[in-house]
């Protein structure tokens, strides 16, 4: 209850359902775009270019909120489909979700753990606008009325236009979640608005969000990203291998290390690096993000690094 | 407002946009309103008392048309920056209450006869910085040296803060989202403010004018 009631206080988002459900797809050429309109949940679009005659059968993710057609599992979702070009799409059946069981068989509390809290990036000005600011007010100088009212009111409308169509940025945060009682672990990277694909796991906030996936075939592969203006986004891939131990560090080097004792204290080590026990520490002065503070379980070891590229890696029971 | 203030505040209403864009989002402007940030000094600015004989004689077009471009800039990077969050109806009104208000301030400080300057001046000085320092001694006050943010400020948040236009721009820029409110309780002491020294400045005219 008290982990909860961090995560909430925190303003950390919990997990949530998966909006990555893969389906089989037949294509036919001849093909250039394919949607797969999922109604409110959002759409597929697929850029395929297929010469005539040519045949290709991919796995191709939909934004589904519940993938069960009434509540059986056999049945398939149905998307309407809808093609650019002469060729066929044929939709097969709904992969087994192998992803969302390994992730299921993690531990609840580690599944549970909250996530980065991004917010939309800003937009930047470009030279163009702030060299039209310039201008406008070298013309409200003007001792012209023509000059004046018409030509700053043109460069305000330009300036508007411009400075409104820049995209964005957006502020991502990888995170690795392990705990050392489980085998796997998983990295998630969490952005707002955009995020790239393929991941394993899609968390999208809020949930009913609708979301779009723009893909595009290479080398029988589909790559894209996930959009949801106004949404955050949680793209997770799961993994098993080497964890970093109070012995050794078999993960990644570290630019900063924290390690929390049972007792709740919190100590700096420093930058570790790869292959090294881990060095002698001193009573933490700075913490890290509130965030990868929140919600951790009392009475266990914890472990926060930060590598050279901003990813942290947060593991339990160290 | 004279020329030196005039390009200085054209400058402040342009240098957090430029310093973003040359650092490529350096400042960590995110969730701030670029568009407050550009108002802010012009509306610090625009009612700092004439000297007799510097003021520009032609009119407030010139102000407008400098201190447009530079919040059409801010206003364009707010409607880019959080596409869903902000309606282009929030956006157009902090457009027109940063013009209104920079318009009225403007013209208090515009006057021409000695009482309505020097009343003009003591409104600008107690409605305009003043309310803003008695904000934040309100709020900071209370506090002691301990900086205790448990302890509750007192009337800042309430009538004090909503009636200085710098509050209003501050927490504009700070939180992205204007208070209509407190946005239309500004215009409404600005309009006041003109309408006194106008009719102050007017009854001037009349004492001078030969019958």
């Amino acid at each position: 209850m008290m982990a909860l009631l961090l995560v909430l206080a925190s303003g950390g988002a919990l997990a949530g359902e998966n909006r990555l459900h893969w389906v089989e797809v037949e294509l036919r050429g001849p093909l250039e775009e394919v949607c797969f309109d999922c109604g409110h949940d959002g759409a597929t679009r697929l850029r395929a270019r297929l010469a005539p005659g040519e045949e290709l059968e991919v796995l191709v993710p939909l934004p589904l909120r519940d993938p069960v057609v009434n509540g059986d599992p056999s049945l398939r979702p149905r998307p309407r489909i809808q093609v650019l070009g002469a060729g066929r799409v044929i939709l097969g059946a709904l992969v087994p979700d192998s992803a969302q069981a390994r992730f299921e068989r993690l531990p609840p509390g580690l599944r549970a753990r909250s996530r980065p809290p991004v917010g939309p990036g800003g937009a930047h000005a470009r030279a163009p606008e702030l060299l039209l600011v310039v201008a406008a007010f070298l013309l409200a100088r003007s001792r012209s009325r023509l000059f004046l009212v018409a030509g700053s009111s043109l460069a305000c409308i330009l300036v508007f236009v411009l400075a409104s169509r820049r995209i964005p940025g957006s502020a991502a945060y990888r995170v690795v979640e392990i705990d050392v009682e489980s085998p796997a672990w998983f990295e998630v990277e969490a952005s707002a608005g955009t995020l790239s694909l393929p991941r394993e796991r899609l968390e999208v906030e809020p949930a009913h969000a609708t979301v779009q996936f723009e893909l595009e075939l290479r080398a029988g592969e589909v790559r894209g990203i996930a959009r949801s203006p106004g949404s955050r986004l949680y793209g997770i891939l799961l993994g098993t291998g080497a964890i970093p131990t109070r012995g050794r560090n078999d993960g990644r080097d570290f630019e900063g290390a924290w390690s929390r004792d049972a007792d709740g204290g919190w100590r700096d080590h420093g930058a570790w690096k790869r292959g090294v026990p881990l060095p002698e520490a001193s009573p933490a002065r700075i913490l890290p993000p509130g965030w990868l503070l929140a919600g951790l379980p009392p009475g266990r070891g914890v472990f926060l690094g930060v590598t050279e590229d901003g990813s942290w890696v947060r593991v339990t029971g160290f | 407002m004279n020329g030196a203030a005039l390009g200085l505040a054209w400058f402040l209403s342009i240098l957090p946009a430029s310093l973003d864009a040359l650092t490529s989002g350096g400042l960590a402007l995110e969730g701030a309103s670029k568009l407050g940030l550009a108002s802010l000094p012009w509306i610090a600015l625009a009612g700092i008392p004439a000297v007799r004989g510097k003021g520009p004689a032609h009119g407030p077009w010139p102000l407008v048309f400098s201190a447009l471009p530079p919040l059409a800039l801010g206003a364009g990077l707010d409607r880019a920056s959080d596409p869903a969050g902000t309606s282009p109806f929030e956006t157009g009104a902090g457009l027109l209450v940063s013009v209104l208000l920079v318009v009225s301030w403007a013209g208090v400080a515009r006057r021409s006869a000695p009482r309505s300057r020097l009343v003009a001046g003591a409104f600008w000085f107690l409605l305009v910085p003043g309310l803003a320092a008695l904000d934040a001694a309100l709020e900071w006050v209370p506090r002691g040296a301990g900086n205790d943010p448990s302890v509750v400020a007192g009337p800042s948040g309430t009538w004090i803060g909503r009636s200085s236009a710098l509050v209003l721009v501050h927490r504009w820029s700070r939180d992205g989202y204007l208070d209509l409110w407190s946005a239309a309780i500004c215009l409404a002491i600005a309009v006041l403010a003109w309408g006194v020294v106008v009719g102050l400045d007017r009854a001037a005219e009349a004492e001078t004018t030969p019958p």
